[in-house]
């Protein structure tokens, strides 16, 4: 046995007054000399007083359990809390992001992008047909026997289809230029017809005419408003046009002198 | 679901039934809550201070003390009070003695309670670390300090011998002892020499 295992039989035995003689008085002794020892004599004292409280620890122990239960019950409801809260927050999240996405396609510049797969339909009389592009926003004429664009929409081609598509699309600023002039009855535009479809391997005649005989000269413009042809300026009141090296879509054309605009016109390339 | 009057509660509460412990829990907790709470305590002390009150409530059932001129949850209320403000004024002098020189607080106490708040605190940081002990060695020390003989503590709880079953015994106190030394809570008990 130990030191300190004696030093606590001798406690316990003095708490149970059971020290007698010598060992009662070596005991005193050390008390007074000690107060770790006097502190540990009335730990013990105290102690032994509380834990003979049979009836008040088994009513303590019921009330720690039953709490127990409580606590656990108030975790899971607050789990359960936590969880609908970040479930609630992710969707909210997720809507935000639907949202923005949407509005952001919306803002978008319908003229630019086509979301609706565009179809090839047909009309008119038997051996006068003619087939039209048709976006669900607009239709397009076009030239049955092309091949690139036919071969593009039976291929289900969707990204060439587009972005022929985006290539057709009118430009409004333009649009509303189409005919008009600033010589009235002094210019006339001989050819071509208002609104004409050529294929890619054709050639275009622009012809007009002018009262007084001046230089003048043709620029064509695709549906963006980037010039891809200007012819040199002179007298000649007409230019040949070679539409090969023209991606099929809506091109703008005006003729014009040094300074001044004579007419807006516009074609198209299958 | 049984629920049980105020005078059922109370013989309840002196068989210590746990259906009734339970509705006691269930409807006088939030008071005990709500007392602390507002008076800056938090939820564990809330629990110290319920079951404290439990506890006085046993024992003036026990001492035939209890005489109820109004509802229990009013009676239980005042206990509950009681206590709190007795603690936290005890607990403000530790914290502020050197500083302020003051009388002890007014005893907020409308049926006439003596609590022995400090008395009782200090018991229940003992039978709190005592029922955390090993079911076994909580066998053992309540053996002990009912005298059953060491021989007979052996024989119960299948030691090989007497003096083993003492070794055992001064480890399972010594475990009790080094819980309740290194508690910091009862370092609010220790009156220095």
């Amino acid at each position: 046995m130990s030191n300190r295992e004696k030093l606590h039989e001798w406690i316990d035995r003095y708490n149970n007054k059971d020290l007698t003689g010598d060992e009662l008085v070596i005991f005193l002794e050390l008390m007074n000399n000690d107060h770790r020892i006097r502190e540990e004599v009335r730990l013990d004292e105290e102690l032994n007083s509380a834990l003979k409280e049979i009836e008040i620890l088994d009513l303590r122990k019921k009330i720690r359990k039953i709490s127990a239960g409580k606590q656990v019950k108030r975790t899971h409801g607050k789990q359960i809390i936590l969880m609908a809260a970040t479930l609630l927050i992710l969707l909210s999240v997720e809507g935000l992001i639907f949202y923005l996405t949407h509005a952001a396609d919306n803002n978008r510049n319908p003229e630019i992008v086509i979301k609706k797969r565009p179809s090839l339909e047909k009309y008119g009389e038997p051996g006068q047909s003619q087939w039209t592009l048709n976006t669900g926003q607009q239709v397009f004429p076009v030239f049955r026997d092309d091949k690139t664009l036919s071969s593009a929409m039976e291929s289900q081609d969707t990204i060439l289809s587009y972005r022929l598509l985006a290539s057709y699309q009118p430009n409004k600023a333009m649009e509303n230029l189409i005919g008009t002039t600033s010589r009235s009855g002094n210019f006339r535009m001989l050819k071509p017809p208002g609104s004409s479809a050529f294929s890619r391997n054709s050639t275009i005649l622009f012809s007009w005419k002018t009262a007084i005989s001046e230089e003048t000269s043709l620029v064509v413009e695709n549906n963006t408003g980037r010039i891809v042809y200007e012819s040199v300026s002179n007298f000649n009141q007409s230019v040949y046009l070679k539409t090969n090296f023209l991606e099929p879509g809506l091109y703008y054309y005006k003729v014009m002198s040094k300074d001044e605009v004579f007419w807006f016109g516009k074609f198209m390339v299958q | 679901m049984i629920y049980f009057s105020d005078e059922a509660l109370l013989r309840g509460l002196k068989n210590r039934r746990t259906d009734c412990i339970r509705q006691l829990y269930r409807d006088y907790f939030p008071l005990a809550k709500s007392i602390v709470e507002r008076n800056s305590g938090n939820i564990q002390d809330a629990e110290d201070v319920f079951q404290d009150g439990m506890v006085i409530l046993y024992e003036k059932i026990l001492s035939d003390s209890v005489s109820l001129k109004c509802s229990l949850k009013t009676y239980f209320y005042a206990i509950c009070k009681n206590i709190w403000m007795q603690r936290l004024d005890r607990k403000w002098r530790l914290l502020y003695q050197d500083d302020f020189v003051s009388e002890p607080s007014e005893e907020y106490d409308p049926f006439s309670f003596t609590v022995h708040e400090e008395k009782l605190e200090k018991k229940r940081l003992y039978q709190e670390h005592f029922l955390d002990l090993p079911e076994d060695c909580q066998t053992i020390i309540r053996m002990y300090l009912a005298q059953v003989p060491f021989r007979e503590i052996a024989e119960k709880m299948n030691f090989k011998n007497e003096a083993y079953a003492k070794t055992r015994k001064y480890l399972c106190k010594n475990i009790l002892r080094k819980k309740i030394l290194t508690d910091p809570r009862y370092k609010m008990f220790i009156h220095y020499e």
